[in-house]
């Protein structure tokens, strides 16, 4: 990021091309849309690029980007919302609205716990589970899971103590559990 | 109220136990929440559950962008670089602005204007870090005893050669010149500007750590290195204390704390029984042949003595000592006769090899069957394998690659994560043994490793859930010994227990 700040544009070609995997992953599961996940990770990049001159040396790399891409991601939620294209549950951080996923899962897709879940059911839940999760639930589990953050860098990132974010982690993956438990219990066998 | 001062307990539980799988504890939280796991049931089965929602999540896709992504970032980044350009360009007086000012020149002088600005940043270093500098790098070090005479003891004990497992002479020598050079204050500006980036970001770290501490904390940290650089054996005492630190870092941090949290006399004792031990160990591993050669010739002792084990149990301890309860199940049966224990131990000394045997027969008798229990598990994969595949030795000739790509495509997240916790030389071990025998995670049953010792992290105890699938239904009541059959309800088979650490 040094030689990016001192204007080196192979040095940003390369930093782009170790990021931009997990970058659209992250943001895509924050949005629940791939092609939007895309545009977004292209807006993180060059304001990356754009900032460049203001990094500080000395502070992780890794911060400085998702602190962009988390707010990127919340303006873009933001809009969404005003323009209705996401149906937002209303929830606070506690609740998962009386655990609206199982409804929703077990309608869509016709899976019953008791039967024996394939891969890609199995993967289809997981991803309900996680969009039935809030904003920030979200974003600091994949930050947790994904990018194998500490709870310092995650509450660098998203403007909370790590106390708050211990137990917004908490919290979420309480959620997370809840939901997915029927389903780990009858479903495919996760450990061999 | 008593709902709400429930729930708030079960909070705080499931948040302890988060920080804890997260590895956000401190080691003297973590030693806590160990210590309950291995008492409390409920408690475990909630970890238990909260792993494995969590292990889910690594269904999640992962995002693959192609060539055309890239393109198209890097072309949105030149054109913003042109309107940069541009737009200083515009900033210029006119008169310098029909000059033609390349891009080229631009960028040159924006990056000697950024590594200017970079040097300057550097070339005036905070006095205290330079002034602290020893302390800080070695602060993890440091932290971990209080006074020079622990050193002395561990070397009085250990002696000056190399005696912590894993890292090589060079490394060592290598730290230890690392630490002349830090020690030193005429060179420690110098040492600075050879750090790397990521190596100066470590520093500020351990440097933010210092400044975080008291003043009394710090004011003991600068007297203890004071005192071991002053000390007439100096030279002796810093290699045995980097030889410490690196014996240290094969430890998990609550047994770390454990060790800190020790009288003087008491920490040296344990720290010198490990290291005997591990030395020890090392010694007195089997190879496949010794190990086939013990087997064959305990094996008919061992059977006989199965036979007699079930023989005499009744229901509830056959379930608690039977086949699937495997060596533990034995043990148990052995401790309580003691003939039998003389008898076999004779035929296990018999069977070692003569330099074995002497090394074996120093052990303590609880070491000694810990030793052999073990040497008995492994024999029992190897004989698996071969089983398996016709020829375990095969297992040897797998390349890295291969083993690399059996990990990715064909290992479960359950197991990778499992695997990703042991020390390196293990995890190939248990990849090499699961890709030639295809072996299940039957291993993860046992606590010990080959020497019956368990060098791993602290890890909660074993998955019961397995454990309940594995074991074998009892057998019905009319297939029992009709000698011990009784008129009414014998009652229902006993719960399993889990086992006592």
């Amino acid at each position: 990021m040094l030689q990016v700040r001192d204007d080196n544009a192979g040095a940003f070609e390369e930093l782009m091309l170790r990021y931009q995997n997990r970058l659209v992953s992250l943001l895509a599961h924050l949005v629940g849309r791939r092609d939007l996940g895309e545009d977004l990770a292209q807006d993180v990049f060059l304001r990356v690029y754009r900032a460049r001159k203001r990094y500080v040396p000395g502070s992780k790399f890794s911060t400085w980007l998702y602190t962009i891409a988390n707010n990127v991601a919340s303006n873009a939620r933001r809009g969404m919302a005003r323009r209705k294209e996401v149906n937002l549950v209303n929830k606070d951080s506690g609740e998962m609205g009386g655990n609206p996923l199982d409804a929703a899962a077990l309608a869509a897709s016709g899976l019953m716990p008791t039967r024996q879940l394939d891969k890609a059911e199995l993967r289809e839940v997981v991803k309900l589970a996680i969009s039935a999760l809030n904003e920030r639930q979200r974003m600091a589990v994949l930050l947790n899971k994904f990018e194998h953050l500490s709870y310092e860098e995650i509450a660098e990132i998203m403007h909370m103590s790590p106390a708050a974010i211990k137990s917004l982690l908490s919290r979420a993956r309480s959620n997370l559990r809840d939901v997915l438990e029927p389903y780990l219990q009858h479903g495919a066998p996760l450990d061999i | 109220m008593n709902d709400k001062t429930s729930s708030d307990d079960n909070s705080q539980q499931l948040e302890e136990i988060v920080a804890y799988l997260d590895g956000e504890l401190s080691p003297q939280e973590s030693a806590q929440v160990e210590r309950r796991l291995a008492a409390d049931e409920t408690y475990r089965q909630k970890l238990q559950s909260m792993e494995r929602a969590w292990a889910a999540l690594d269904e999640l896709p992962a995002a693959t962008v192609d060539d055309q992504f890239s393109k198209t970032t890097m072309d949105l980044v030149v054109e913003s670089a042109r309107s940069e350009v541009e737009q200083q360009t515009r900033a210029l007086p006119v008169q310098r602005r029909k000059q033609r000012l390349s891009t080229m020149l631009l960028a040159t002088a924006a990056a000697l204007l950024g590594a200017l600005v970079f040097r300057l940043v550097w070339e005036n270093p905070n006095r205290a870090l330079v002034a602290d500098l020893p302390v800080i790098q070695y602060i993890d070090i440091y932290s971990q005893f209080r006074d020079v005479e622990f050193l002395r003891q561990l070397r009085q004990k250990l002696g000056d050669g190399h005696w912590a497992l894993g890292p090589v002479t060079e490394e060592l020598s290598d730290n230890f010149g690392q630490f002349r050079l830090v020690a030193a204050a005429d060179k420690r500006e110098t040492w600075l500007e050879t750090l790397a980036v990521d190596e100066r970001v470590t520093l500020r770290a351990k440097f933010n750590r210092f400044r975080s501490m008291s003043e009394e904390q710090q004011g003991r940290l600068r007297k203890l290195h004071q005192q071991i650089e002053s000390a007439p054996d100096a030279v002796e005492l810093q290699q045995i204390m980097l030889e410490y630190q690196q014996w240290l870092n094969g430890l998990p941090p609550s047994e770390q704390f454990e060790l800190r949290e020790r009288p003087l006399e008491e920490r040296v004792r344990r720290v010198v029984r490990k290291v005997e031990r591990e030395s020890g160990d090392k010694s007195l591993e089997l190879s496949p042949d010794e190990l086939q050669k013990l087997f064959q010739a305990v094996k008919p002792r061992l059977e006989g003595l199965k036979g007699r084990a079930l023989e005499n149990l009744s229901h509830r301890e056959r379930n608690e000592f039977g086949p699937a309860s495997g060596w533990r199940g034995l043990w148990r049966f052995l401790r309580r006769n003691p003939p039998e224990v003389l008898e076999l131990n004779r035929a296990i000394r018999e069977a070692l090899p003569v330099e074995k045997r002497e090394q074996f027969e120093q052990l303590t008798p609880p070491e000694q069957w810990q030793r052999f229990f073990g040497w008995m598990r492994r024999a029992d994969r190897l004989k698996d394998a071969e089983r398996r595949s016709g020829d375990w030795r095969r297992r040897a000739r797998v390349s890295e690659q291969e083993l690399e790509e059996f990990f990715v495509e064909e290992v479960d997240a359950a197991t990778k994560e499992k695997l990703l916790a042991m020390p390196r030389d293990k995890m190939q071990q248990q990849l090499r043994r699961m890709y030639g025998g295809n072996l299940p995670s039957r291993d993860w049953d046992m606590r010990g490793d080959e020497d019956g010792r368990d060098r791993r992290r602290p890890r909660p105890p074993r998955d019961f859930e397995q454990r309940r699938r594995d074991r074998p239904p009892p057998r019905p009541r009319y297939e029992r010994d009709p000698s011990r059959y009784r008129e009414g309800p014998l009652g229902p088979p006993p719960e399993e227990r889990p086992p006592t650490r």
